[in-house]
């Protein structure tokens, strides 16, 4: 861990303990969570028989909420052993009943999974989130964050259902050395240009959270620093996506599952080139014995060898196979344990595993 | 009256009032005594403590939890959202992390419960009916459940 991390973890605890109480409703409530987890991972990379690679992962995600009338504030911070952000900062205001307007950085609504789960990953099941919802450093290639206006709806239909939407316009990621880059509200670039995005869902009922759903993104990507496709020649990408997701539970099981083409107009000096790729995964998981559940999760991504914009990604996962295990005890926390066999455009298939305890406080 | 069959008698009596107390045994949804709120709907009270807006005169209403008791919580998780514990705790939990929603409060001391829902008129909670009866700041909107 570096020294940069210390000083946010061990603070932590000291607001653990100022924010445990319950807080008086009239003048507004607020709550402080963490969610932890760690654990090892070790990659076997083949086929060049290459080393051996472990790594130990350590996250702390902060998140902290405060209501007070119409106004809503949100902020989510991340320390872990690979990075320290603020992964979202929102302030929000309730026009109606059912409609929301956000302001600041937030998590893309047309990434249905990391709208359900964020940074909060004691709650979902796999350790691993699937390629289209890797976050961007992460090695994603989609854009998950922006920073601008994000505006959420319900409307009522028939019976119990809902229909739900979500949209957003504000700032694009840019392409950089390590790869997609986001907006920083710490440190703000001036070359991000515009992203929108959209998701609309349909909930046959509104308590529940079963649902069907389409996304829609749209990002214009800019060059900035990036060797690989200064090489190409490229100046920016602009993005198109047009997607559909299913979350169901049924008895004891569950799927998760999305499907979304990535059209990229490739915007080079000298001539413009279309690329295209389909990417998509489904996930079944199924409790038994309350708290255990097991879980399987397949990924597929087409046009990986033809897809200029993926090579500007050479070491993410396109394409998995994966299996796992995860025991929930003491309520809050869990012990998850995952194996697949992963494939990326430059290393090629290898085998993958990991282990990992999950909690969130308190 | 032969003493044998008196304290036969008495047996019966004190058996009999014994069923009656125990079939009473009633959870039921309270609001302060001043609280302006009549009455709230399974679906409302379902929709209050999973975190949607239910509305009194323009006042938002909020759920305040009772965790004092693990029976009140087993009958509130059955009676109330329909949930198990772990499915109810992952639903709050989506509340803060998804839409900036604090969840609801949680108290496991009594006194606090009843500061609390003194404190805004426009909350519940759920108690024992013997609770209820027992306390003259809250009113009983209705019978949440009832032991068989």
């Amino acid at each position: 861990m570096t020294v940069h991390t210390r000083h946010p973890i061990s603070s932590v605890f000291a607001l653990m303990v100022l924010f445990s109480a319950p807080q008086a409703r009239p003048e507004g409530q607020q709550e402080l969570l963490f969610f932890l987890s760690a654990g090892p991972t070790y990659h076997e990379v083949e086929p060049d028989e290459g080393p051996e690679d472990y790594e130990f992962d350590l996250d702390a995600d902060i998140l902290y909420s405060y209501l007070n009338g119409r106004f809503r504030l949100l902020g989510e911070y991340v320390a872990s052993t690979d990075e320290i952000e603020l992964e979202r900062f929102q302030l929000g205001w309730q026009a109606g009943e059912e409609t929301i307007g956000w302001i600041g950085r937030f998590h893309l609504p047309s990434r249905y999974w990391n709208a359900i789960y964020h940074h909060g990953q004691f709650l979902q099941t796999s350790i691993s989130r699937p390629f289209i919802e890797q976050f961007e450093d992460d090695g994603g290639i989609l854009p998950t964050h922006s920073t601008g206006l994000l505006f959420e709806t319900a409307h009522k239909l028939e019976h119990t259902a809902d229909f739900r939407s979500a949209f957003s316009l504000g700032a694009a990621p840019t392409i950089d050395r390590t790869g997609l880059k986001p907006f920083d509200l710490l440190d703000p670039g001036s070359s991000n240009r515009a992203a929108a995005d959209m998701r609309l869902a349909y909930l046959p009922d509104q308590l529940e959270e079963n649902q069907i759903g389409l996304v829609l993104s749209w990002s214009d990507l800019e060059v900035d620093g990036s060797h690989t496709a200064e090489q190409q020649g490229l100046r920016r990408v602009e993005q198109v996506s047009i997607g559909a997701y299913l979350d169901w539970r049924w008895q004891d099981w569950r799927f998760l599952s999305s499907v979304a083409p990535v059209i990229n107009q490739m915007k080079r000096q000298g001539h413009n080139q279309t690329d295209s790729f389909l990417s998509g995964y489904f996930q079944a998981e199924y409790e038994f014995k309350h708290d255990w559940t097991v879980f399987g999760r397949l990924e597929q991504t087409n046009n990986t060898n033809s897809s200029d914009y993926l090579e500007l990604f050479p070491h993410s996962v396109t394409d998995r196979q994966m299996l796992g295990l995860r025991f929930d005890l003491a309520s809050q926390h869990a012990l998850s344990l995952e194996v697949s066999r992963a494939q990326t455009p430059s290393d090629g298939d290898f085998e993958q595993y990991l282990l990992q305890w999950s909690a969130v406080f308190p | 009256m032969s003493p044998a069959r008196a304290l036969q008698i008495c047996c019966m009596g004190i058996v009999l009032c014994t069923q009656a107390v125990v079939a009473e045994r009633q959870v039921v949804l309270v609001a302060s005594a001043t609280s302006p709120l009549h009455d709230l709907d399974s679906l409302e009270l379902r929709k209050i403590y999973l975190g949607f807006p239910v509305k009194r005169d323009g006042h938002t209403i909020s759920g305040l939890r009772n965790t004092g008791d693990e029976d009140l919580n087993r009958i509130f998780l059955q009676a109330v959202v329909a949930m198990s514990e772990k499915s109810y705790l992952r639903r709050l939990l989506s509340l803060p992390l998804r839409q900036g929603i604090p969840r609801p409060s949680e108290y496991d001391k009594s006194d606090r419960l009843l500061d609390a829902l003194s404190d805004d008129p426009y909350s519940v909670t759920y108690m024992w009916k013997d609770a209820a009866i027992l306390s003259p700041d809250v009113k009983a909107l209705r019978v949440l459940w009832q032991e068989n």
